[in-house]
């Protein structure tokens, strides 16, 4: 098992590495000048001249590249174009907000999915399956955005339950901290939920036909612990690995989640840094959602091979 | 060897059997077709046929577990002085595993790669009783011991992808004695293994009955595995039994042309391979029986008169057939 994780270890570097590049030249090759945002369309040659030379902007990108890289490394994410503040320390401080709010809609998804599927791929093709693929589809085709909205007015507004928005931290205030990360987690795991209910449905489908499921009935086993003890853990091995690349697709949805309900993470803070072309913003920002991406992977790979005992062994 | 009619009532008695296809309502094919069945107290039954012939739904509508859309439409199953087939699925699932134990075919899949043997094989008696996990684990490892794998202190902490295909059956056989059943369904217990491995399960088997109360029903398609191992046998053709007859007699005395023909249609080491015999045709489709002889549209010797219901006819003891061939 050590060794397993070593090896994941050392296959995290170079994904890591590939990864920075790519995004390096995505945010370079994005239509729209960083000086042109910065001072303005009515600015000088000169001045845009000047700017882009101050910040290096002018060499090479493969020099611009390894220097930024070099940097970030050590953890300096240089200074922000708009207002020369250190891009760094703010990233550190906005990265437990989005954390959170990444982890609980994701576990809001994988709950959804895991007991509704079952449910569903238990009840094949009878009712509680025509009903839970109904709604996987509804909300796996909503908007984030929109369902945030609706959600906003329903237990915001009309119900006054829960707060429109903002962001308490839970070191100050636990409830209240929780309380405005329940319509944003929902909003996003809901959806994502959409997928995943149906990789669950399908999953278990397949494992109740199994032989073994049939070994398992010949002793005179109850369904529910049949589904529980029988059918659940294999199902979840490849789910798990879906669920995995599905979070990226929910810490994508954070960027607008976060500007959605006023929340100060890191989500927020790309669309800042794209719409300024504040490229130390915007390639830390965007940095450490690749490596939140990157390590739930990791830790959702990991799990899967400890669930299931074939690959434990095979890997070791 | 037999010991037919020496001990006081059978273990089970099918009487008319009848298994249905039914869709929107209404039955569609006839799976099952007028199965009567006796198993005596420690007798091991043969239920053979080929692929298809219905003998594994036989065998699952007892405990309760056939498919969607397939039902029993006819037909009584007494064991122990019930009937199997008026039970509701919980008192089914209380007999399930314990008073009629399965041993599974395919052993290669028939266990949860997620699981440990030991717990897997404990998992009946952990159902059914109310005995502690370490009882529970010390009977365990008694069973598997009884099954020969060696070391099963080490071999219960396993996983099944760890064990060989014998190994596994070894451990399936386990789990299915493990609860003292009266009735041991073993379907096709040999088929995922090679040779060696079958002689080894067969022999394995044979010491368990003798040192269990149980009594085995026996599915197999292979003739010559279950003539030295069953009491008695039945042959299944296409849902029906076409004839049944003391273990010995099956091979030395057929009756009925399906018999023979399988009989033919195994290889012979002194002949010319080229010659084997097959059985010209395909099994029945469900759909397509009529009252007549199922066999009649394979069978050499079909006449005008197959086409009416057949009837069984004794051929003294307690051999049957349902032709009118031998009269």
């Amino acid at each position: 098992m050590i060794r397993l994780i070593l090896i994941r270890l050392l296959t995290f570097v170079p994904t890591v590495i590939v990864a920075s590049m790519v995004l390096f030249v995505a945010v370079n090759v994005v239509p729209g000048s960083a000086s042109k945002a910065a001072l303005g369309i009515y600015a000088t040659p000169q001045a845009v001249k000047r700017f882009e030379h101050q910040h290096g902007l002018d060499r090479p990108l493969v020099i611009q590249y390894v220097e930024w890289a070099g940097k970030a490394v050590r953890g300096n994410f240089g200074m922000s174009f708009q207002n020369a503040v250190a891009v760094g320390p703010e990233v550190k401080k906005r990265l437990p907000v989005t954390l959170q709010l990444a982890g609980m809609a994701f576990l809001v998804a994988v709950g959804l999915a895991i007991s509704l599927g079952a449910l569903a791929g238990f009840y094949h093709q009878r009712l509680p399956d025509v009903c839970i693929t109904s709604i996987a589809t509804l909300f796996g085709s909503v908007p984030n955005f929109w369902l945030a909205t609706l959600l906003i007015y329903l237990f915001s507004l009309h119900l006054g339950w829960l707060p429109t928005g903002g962001y308490v931290p839970y070191s100050e205030d636990l409830v209240a901290n929780l309380r405005g990360m329940i319509l944003p987690s929902i909003a996003l795991g809901v959806v994502s939920s959409g997928l995943l209910i149906r990789i669950m449905r399908t999953s278990l489908i397949e494992v109740m036909s199994a032989h073994f499921i049939e070994t398992a009935q010949s002793k005179g086993i109850s369904n529910f612990n049949l589904v529980i003890r029988h059918a659940l853990r294999n199902a979840l091995i490849p789910f798990l690995t879906v669920s995995a690349v599905e979070f990226g697709f929910l810490v994508g949805g954070v960027v607008i989640l976060e500007d959605v309900f006023r929340i100060p993470g890191i989500g927020s803070l790309v669309l800042v840094g794209i719409i300024n072309r504040d490229y130390p913003v915007l390639l830390a920002a965007a940095m450490v959602i690749t490596m939140i991406v990157l390590v739930t992977n990791l830790l959702v790979d990991l799990l899967a091979t400890m669930i299931d005992p074939r690959q434990v062994r095979a890997r070791n | 060897m037999s010991i037919i009619g020496s001990t006081g009532g059978d273990v089970l008695e099918i009487n008319g059997l009848s298994i249905e296809l039914t869709g929107r309502g209404k039955t569609v094919g006839s799976i099952v077709h007028d199965v009567s069945l006796r198993i005596g107290h420690r007798e091991i039954v043969g239920l053979i046929g080929e692929s298809g012939s219905g003998k594994t739904i036989a065998a699952k509508s007892l405990i309760g577990l056939l498919p969607n859309r397939i039902r029993v439409t006819e037909g009584t199953a007494m064991f122990r002085g019930t009937d199997l087939f008026t039970l509701s699925p919980k008192a089914i699932r209380k007999i399930r595993g314990k008073a009629i134990s399965v041993i599974p075919q395919d052993a290669l899949h028939a266990l949860n790669p997620v699981h440990r043997i030991g717990r897997q094989v404990g998992e009946p008696l952990s159902i059914h009783t109310d005995r502690s996990g370490s009882a529970i684990r010390e009977i365990v490892l008694e069973y598997l011991a009884k099954v020969k794998i060696d070391n099963p202190r080490l071999r219960a902490r396993q996983y099944p992808h760890q064990f060989s295909g014998g190994m596994q059956q070894r451990a399936l056989t386990a789990m299915a004695v493990s609860t003292e059943p009266s009735l041991i369904i073993a379907d096709e217990p040999t088929t995922a293994l090679d040779v060696t491995i079958q002689a080894q399960i067969i022999a394995l088997l044979k010491d368990l009955r003798d040192g269990t109360e149980a009594s085995f029903l026996f599915i197999s398609h292979d003739l010559g595995l279950v003539s030295t191992l069953c009491d008695r046998i039945y042959v299944m053709y296409a849902g029906e039994i076409v004839e049944s007859a003391q273990g010995a007699d099956i091979f030395s005395k057929p009756r009925h042309p399906y018999t023979r023909a399988l009989i033919g249609s195994v290889p012979r080491l002194h002949e010319n391979p080229d010659t084997l015999q097959i059985i010209a045709g395909q099994i029945a489709s469900p759909f397509e029986h009529d009252s007549g002889c199922r066999f009649r549209a394979r069978c050499s010797f079909a006449e005008d008169r197959c086409a009416n219901p057949q009837p069984m006819r004794s051929h003294g003891g307690i051999h049957v057939s349902r032709c009118w061939i031998e009269d």
